[in-house]
């Protein structure tokens, strides 16, 4: 009881500072690491919540895939960073007054709810031994949710389709590897037998 | 305080998106901690659906977080590539300069 | 219940800090034990080499962008194909064809991207 609390207090701990660090850091490098950080000790709670196939995936997902693209397009671009944190300081009042009124709104709404009696507390959390997260996520996703499901493939098509669109350039007078064209070769497309008569030569058209 | 309930990862996700908001209005010229921001909203959202899903004995919480992870995942790759076209045809990232449908 | 099934996890979290505590423990041995007497000439850039011009990040191709693409779109097939493996002996035929079309959109957009030619690699 108390080293869950314990846990729990350490990996949310380490989730804020670092979200914060994302934001506020100088370098952009650091503050993707920073996410990294903030993304790993997410899944970590995902896991103390019993939620065991999305903590994993959160490190799949965002730790594997989506922070690394975040990295691969830091280092792509060739930008001063430097010049982008002016004004940073005259933005800091505003923002600091409007995440003040959010905090204080959503502490409210939490701080103030009459929790129902179907919440249960956290030591009657079911962990069943013969259904695992993993199928009993299954067992719904793809029969109980099948149209969100397949709208989630399109999306993932649209976003590969449109980030090839966008970004992709193919490079004038490239010379490519055409392997029908170089299986399909025959004989007769590159050799040329001439009788040769003496004294007159041969023209080849080439 | 020692025992963790509910209204702890609730406050936990209301936290990181406070700072996901107070994140946009800071960086309002780097657009890549701007999407970074996006992607700390999105977290906290995947932190309720969680806590609630598990705390409400439902699985379709968990379910509603994997959507959400497939749309982060797609506003990431479309985003960064649209800022990619951006900064071949600016040259910089700053977002004053996205005026020119400004007239 | 909720306590049994994360004592499973215990063991990972303890080599979580044991790994941690021994990653900044060298780092501070090393910074408590070693000799540390910096001298101008030693600090400077070696012999008739250079001071940096900038600093050494250098710019990526856009094909990595690409490829890192294509990875996060598949990455996401794949975890919606673990459910899916693990579950398929309850969710009857809706489920298997469903996931039949999710994975024959997901082709369309991978064919797409190899006949467009993004993939290779000049």
């Amino acid at each position: 009881m108390l080293a869950h609390a314990l846990v729990f207090y350490l990996f949310s701990f380490i989730a804020i500072s670092s979200s914060l660090a994302v934001i506020s850091s100088k370098n952009t490098v650091h503050a993707v690491f920073f996410l990294i950080l903030d993304f790993v000790s997410i899944s970590c709670l995902f896991i103390m919540m019993g939620a065991e196939y999305l903590g994993m995936l959160t490190l799949i997902v965002y730790v594997g895939a989506v922070a690394v693209l975040f990295l691969f397009v830091v280092m792509m671009l060739n930008v001063n960073f430097k010049d982008l944190r002016t004004g940073f300081l005259s933005y800091l009042p505003f923002g600091l007054l409007i995440g003040i009124v959010i905090i204080i709104e959503l502490g409210m709404m939490i701080g103030t709810w009459k929790y129902k009696d179907s919440f249960i507390k956290t030591s009657e959390i079911q962990i069943s031994s013969k259904v695992s997260n993993t199928e009993a996520l299954g067992n719904v996703l793809y029969t109980d949710f099948i149209h969100y499901f397949q709208i989630s493939g399109i999306i993932l098509l649209v976003a590969m389709i449109g980030a090839i669109l966008l970004t992709f350039r193919q490079k004038e007078n490239l010379k490519r590897q055409d392997i029908t064209k170089q299986v399909s070769r025959e004989r007769d497309d590159g050799v040329l037998l001439e009788e040769v008569e003496s004294f007159k030569g041969v023209k080849l058209n080439d | 305080m020692i025992d963790i309930s509910l209204g702890h990862y609730l406050f936990l996700g209301a936290i990181i998106f406070t700072i996901g908001i107070v994140g946009i209005f800071l960086n309002r010229k780097n657009v890549i901690v701007l999407l970074m921001s996006i992607e700390l909203i999105l977290i906290s959202a995947n932190i309720n659906l969680v806590a609630f899903s598990v705390y409400l004995q439902d699985i379709v919480g968990q379910v509603f977080t994997m959507f959400v992870l497939t749309v982060a995942a797609g506003e990431a790759a479309i985003g960064l590539a649209i800022l990619v076209v951006f900064f071949r045809n600016k040259g910089s990232i700053h977002v004053e300069d996205i005026n020119t449908l400004k007239g | 219940m909720l306590f049994d099934f994360l004592r499973d996890y215990a063991t990972i979290l303890i080599f979580l800090f044991i790994s941690i505590g021994l990653g900044f423990a060298f780092i501070i041995v090393n910074f408590l034990f070693s000799p540390s007497n910096p001298d101008p000439e030693k600090l400077s850039a070696y012999e008739c080499g250079f001071e940096a011009f900038d600093d050494a990040r250098m710019k990526f191709d856009v094909r990595f962008y690409l490829v890192a693409i294509l990875f996060i779109i598949f990455d996401l097939e794949v975890a919606f194909l673990f459910p899916w493996a693990v579950s398929l002996g309850n969710i009857g035929l809706l489920g298997f064809w469903s996931m039949m079309f999710f994975l024959f959109i997901l082709t369309v957009g991978f064919i797409y991207e190899w006949k467009k030619g993004a993939l290779d690699w000049e």
